[in-house]
């Protein structure tokens, strides 16, 4: 018998992974004519951006986004490979204690069961395998054993060379059938395969199992515990609190446990170690060239606090400075000068952005009130003899101080005063806000939080600079952006979907269809789909309403004359039409059958064809969870609609 | 019958087994079900595995342990090829046929043929003249999983069954906890032998026989040797801590645990390593000493999964909700105990505009019930309506730069109030379902997109206080 096979046919449940694009490398080595409609960024500066500045900038985003992904890559494969090693190391202790009944229980306390543990290497006469369980699969001990003997069965024998051993006429010993799948496996294994056994079980989820399924089953791990040459580890996987399996379980079985237990803490994110090597990361990644606007980094602080679990929260953080660097990316033209040698794109157009800037006026003002000659301060803002650009590459040249400074205050935080539980996005955020004098909060809030820095003042302090020309350096999050695409509004989206539709549809003139093509039947020539025309009435509803009045209202808002012409048009000449496909032909097919019961009356017709779209809007919209039957009823069909929303407030 | 050596205090009982079983082989005399009960922890598997154990090469049999048992099916499948084990061993030169397959017993029937099908086989193999018992030991037949009434009657009749001329006489022995077992079938008139608990003196004894277990640790070991000096060869003065433990084990914990052994002995276990660690050159000839400084030992029972963790008294929370999902659960709260007729009245930030009777309808004076002690249900559009209205805008401490206050205020006045309704606030919600902290009314079809299903609030008052403090949110003030 296939074991795999068989296994797998009797799985309950299958895991699909889409297979990744094939195309997501050679973006950089596509050439430039197809590039120009490939690149979704569009032409900035007014649209007199050059193509090639353009190209460049899709590129240098491309390039510094993969930069920063492999970072980040590296630095989780490196916590994990931390993490591997002391799960290998408790994995592969010998048990001290050799009596019976003690079997290793390891808890990963904060994994998301996402952790492929492999098995440790197999000895010469032992074999360890790892058996994985999910709360799904685990309904009840029977199917959980059998589950674990299956793929036990058929990873030892894998392992096993079928040369020197036959494993399936040893397993005739036991059984005809050649195996059977219950604890006998486990009780005869070492007469069957000749070899010891390190049986590993690998709880997945382990706090949504059945604590009562759960409890037989350590028992159970216990028995097995008692055979000839059989070891027995099970790993838990723990998201929330240890306490929480424990209140679950009987005395007896963390009695159990407790004989021989470890602990492995998973939960990436110790007092913010590694949010704040990935925010390091990012910034070093961008050449401390950039800046972060302070709302910006409040909304990050934001959403982080909003994070329940700390696995989450590492995944909100990269998805936000990707979203930022991206949006940077699309929306400022200066993005390509991060790149220092992109400096020979600069010209006329650049110029008049750069003179806009806020920062950059003051500066110039500044140079007013100091009365430097006004030959130097025309050239620069009219950009004679290149003295403008000059004076751009300069700054672009020069480091970022706030950059420089954080980590100064890192490097002083750790080394000195061996305070590990910073939050940099935090220090980041201090640092751009001003007190009451004007100057930087950086100071106040490093003596707040920790006041071993008031030794350190002097070396802590940060002067208060005006960085020219930072806002066209600055990750923002104007007119949220960010909050909206990352943390949409459900209801609104779906509402304002509902209300527009070519957000969601594309109109015709962009799929390229002709509107007067005779041979097409498409209804979305001459309307919009019902559910649109079924919302604006509904928002104009009262929190009630009956059913029947609001089809009347429903059937007169659709244009209704428009829709009759159509269909009879394609109705009339649908027979000698020969250009439809099928599909088409089906559908006025119906339609024509539809009007001939109703005796060719055309009202008749409208009115069952309206219904027909109504009550699938009402269905669709009691799926959306918009509407329901009125509550307090107990009557199936009351003839009330109720919207979904809460009216005590 | 021989004293067995490894039982003590069960003499009695020992006896009244030893006479139900047939060792003469004559299996006729003896009766063919026999039934030990006894409550947990009492030594009746114990017993009944030392016994035969002694007796194995005068009488066949085998035992199935209840802890592999799933279901009746597999009962019947763990006996057939219990037995075929043990009379394989028997008769060495015996050859299974291919028509018995233990596997394929899934039904009596097919049990009965099994059984009759190997014993006239094996039967070929002795004297014309021999008969021999052979006896099943089922342990906790009560406890098995998935076991039905008629089950048990179809065991203990199963000797009928099977053809009389066979050279083995299939016998059962059953261990049974619950003495309500026994009384469904009460008819059946079976010899049954009663394990009474064991005495405290008796637990006592018991556990001190057990001592050599704790002798042989090696950690122990090490430690007299290495720290304080004694050599491996002075059995006296480690008898006498050993001893000493387990009277302190017995005497801390004998109450907690009532005479069930096992627990006693896992305790004691739990223990040992510890209380190895205080011993030293000073308290190792004292038994008060020794109490005094392992004090903390026997205090507590220490079965917790948490203090475990070696070098971390304090255990740092791992997981910990979020302001947002407190928010969210005080809501809960306020929705399952406050009247939706009120809500208006409390949240709403009009409600001067309607004040007194108006704005809630009629006052009728509530009956006292019950009922309305225990979390109420309510619609997932009212935990959000409630949620927002108690939610403020930005719930960190900080001062806002000029900027941040004018947005907060322009959204806050045209109703832009962030995070009123968005994915986050949805997955703090699915956390706090998942986390069983936010109940479904009825968990057929429980769903948060099904309009139909109600939910209600699972958290005590006491630790809804803790949350709303540690917000700084005064939940009392709402349910005046």
């Amino acid at each position: 018998m296939d074991l795999k096979g068989f296994s797998e046919a009797s799985k309950t449940h299958y895991i699909v992974v889409p297979p990744p694009p094939n195309n997501t490398d050679d973006i950089n080595v596509v050439n430039h004519q197809s590039l120009n409609n490939s690149i979704p960024f569009v032409p900035l500066l007014n649209g007199k951006e050059s193509i090639d500045a353009l190209t460049k900038r899709w590129e240098l985003y491309n390039a510094l986004n993969c930069q920063f992904h492999s970072k980040i890559d590296n630095l989780l494969t490196q916590t994990n490979q931390i993490v591997y090693e002391k799960i290998y190391k408790i994995l592969s202790s010998k048990n001290t204690t050799t009596s019976k009944g003690i079997f290793t229980s390891l808890f990963l306390l904060g994994s998301d069961s996402n952790l492929n543990i492999p098995s440790p290497a197999d000895t010469e006469n032992k074999i360890n395998v790892i058996v994985s369980l999910t709360p799904k699969e685990s309904p009840n001990v029977r199917m959980m054993i059998k589950r674990s003997m299956f793929e036990l069965l058929a990873i030892a024998s894998e392992r096993i060379d079928p040369m020197t051993y036959n494993v399936s006429e040893n397993l005739k010993e036991i059984t005809l059938l050649g195996v059977e799948y219950d604890l006998s496996l486990l009780k005869n294994f070492k007469n069957i395969l000749k070899k010891d056994l390190k049986l590993i079980y690998n709880f997945k989820e382990a706090d949504s199992f059945s604590f009562q399924v759960m409890d037989d089953f350590l028992q159970i791990l216990k028995t097995m515990t008692t055979y000839d040459g059989i070891e027995v580890g099970a790993i838990f996987h723990v998201s929330t609190n240890l306490t929480n399996i424990e209140k679950n379980l009987r005395q007896k079985s963390i009695r159990l446990i407790k004989k021989n237990m470890h602990c492995v803490d998973l939960s990436k994110n110790k007092n913010f170690e590694l949010t704040n090597k990935i925010f390091e990361t990012f910034l070093i990644t961008v050449d401390g060239k950039l800046h972060l606007s302070s709302s910006l980094l409040s909304f990050t602080l934001d959403k982080m606090a909003n994070c329940d679990s700390k696995n989450k929260l590492v995944d909100t953080l990269i998805k936000i400075l990707d979203y930022s660097l991206m949006f940077y990316f699309f929306n400022t033209s200066f993005s390509i000068f991060v790149d220092i040698p992109n400096l020979v794109f600069f010209n006329e157009n650049y110029v008049k952005e750069l003179v806009k800037c806020k920062t950059f006026q003051k500066f110039i003002e500044k140079l007013v009130e100091t009365h430097e000659p006004s030959e130097n301060i025309l050239d620069l803002l009219e950009n004679k003899h290149n003295a403008l650009e000059d004076f751009f590459a300069k700054l672009l040249i020069s480091q970022n101080p706030r950059t420089e400074y954080l980590f100064k205050v890192k490097n002083i935080l750790e080394t000195e005063l061996h305070i590990t539980n910073y939050n940099l996005i935090e220090i980041y955020y201090n640092l751009l806000l001003q007190n009451n004098k004007g100057e930087n909060k950086i100071l106040d809030y490093l003596v707040h939080n920790w006041p071993e820095c008031a030794n350190f003042e002097e070396k802590l302090a940060f002067p208060n600079v005006e960085i020219i020309c930072q806002e066209l350096f600055m990750l923002d999050n104007k007119s949220d952006l960010l909050s909206e695409n990352l943390f949409p509004k459900m209801r609104s989206n779906i509402e304002d979907d509902l209300l527009s539709c070519d957000r969601l549809i594309p109109s015709i003139k962009v799929l390229g269809l002709d509107t007067n093509d005779e041979n097409l039947f498409s209804l979305s020539h001459v309307m919009d789909p019902p559910s649109t025309y079924f919302f604006s009435l509904y928002r104009e509803a009262s929190a009630f309403f009956n059913i029947y009045d609001f089809y009347v209202a429903f059937k007169t808002c659709l244009p209704k004359d428009v829709i009759l012409k159509y269909i009879m048009s394609h109705i009339n000449n649908y027979k000698d039409n020969e250009d439809y496909n099928d599909a088409t032909y089906l559908q006025v097919d119906i339609l024509k059958n539809f009007l001939e019961e109703n005796n060719n009356d055309k009202e008749l017709f409208f009115d069952k064809l309206a219904l027909i779209w109504f009550i699938q809007c009402v269905t669709e919209f009691k799926y959306m969870g918009i509407i329901k039957d009125e509550a307090n009823t107990r009557k199936s069909l009351s003839g009330i609609l109720e919207k979904q929303i809460w009216r005590g407030i | 019958m021989s004293k067995l050596k490894n039982v003590v205090h069960r003499d009695e009982e020992l006896v009244f087994l030893d006479s139900f079983i047939d060792k003469d082989n004559q299996p006729d005399l003896k009766p063919n079900n026999v039934i030990i009960q006894g409550y947990q922890s009492c030594g009746k598997t114990y017993v009944v595995e030392e016994y035969f154990k002694q007796q194995k090469n005068e009488i066949l049999s085998c035992i199935i342990n209840h802890k592999e048992i799933f279901s009746w099916k597999n009962l019947l499948k763990e006996i057939s090829r219990a037995s075929l084990q043990t009379l394989r061993l028997k008769f060495s030169n015996y050859k299974v046929s291919n028509i018995i397959d233990p596997s394929g017993t899934e039904h009596f029937y097919l049990l009965v043929r099994f059984f009759s099908q190997l014993f006239s086989d094996c039967g070929q193999q002795i004297d014309e003249a021999a008969r021999y018992s052979f006896y099943v030991v089922i342990d906790k037949i009560d406890q098995l999983p998935e076991i039905d009434v008629n089950t048990f009657p179809k065991l203990i009749k199963l000797h009928e069954i099977l053809p009389s001329n066979l050279k083995f006489k299939l016998k059962f022995i059953y261990t049974v906890e619950n003495v309500s077992f026994i009384d469904k079938y009460a008819s059946y008139d079976i010899p049954t032998i009663v394990f009474p608990r064991y005495t405290a003196d008796e637990c006592l004894q018991i556990l001190l026989s057990k001592k050599c277990l704790f002798k042989a640790s090696s950690q122990f070991n090490e430690k007299l040797v290495d720290e304080i000096g004694i050599k491996d060869t002075v059995p006296r003065v480690k008898n006498q801590i050993v001893e000493a433990f387990l009277h302190f084990v017995y005497e801390a914990f004998y109450l907690y645990t009532g005479s069930n052994l096992q627990d006693l002995l896992d305790m004691a276990f739990l223990k040992w390593p510890q209380f190895v660690q205080i011993l030293n050159n000073d308290n190792y000839a004292n038994e008060v000493d020794m109490y005094k400084q392992s004090i903390d030992l026997w205090k507590n029972t220490q079965d917790y999964l948490e203090e475990n963790i070696p070098g971390n008294n304090k255990l740092e929370s791992q997981y910990d909700l979020s302001d947002l999902s407190k928010y969210l659960l005080v809501a809960s709260y306020l929705c399952s105990y406050l009247q939706p007729k009120y809500d208006s009245k409390v949240f709403a930030k009009k409600s001067a505009l309607r004040q007194g009777r108006v704005s809630y309808g009629r006052r009728a004076k509530f009956d006292f019930n019950p009922r309305h002690l225990s979390p109420g249900i309510f619609p997932l559009e009212r935990l959000l309506a409630i949620f927002q209205a108690i939610y403020p805008y930005s719930d960190r401490d900080r001062n806002y730069t000029d900027e941040e206050k004018d947005d907060i205020n322009n959204k806050h006045f045209s109703g832009l109030i962030p995070n009123t309704s968005n994915v986050e606030v949805y997955e703090a919600i699915g956390e706090l379902i998942s986390s069983k902290l936010l109940l479904p009314s009825k968990f057929l079809h429980a769903s948060p997109l099904n309009s139909n299903t109600k939910w209600k609030v699972n958290v005590p008052w006491e630790i809804i206080l803790e949350i709303s403090s540690s917000l700084h949110f005064d939940i009392t003030e709402y349910l005046q």
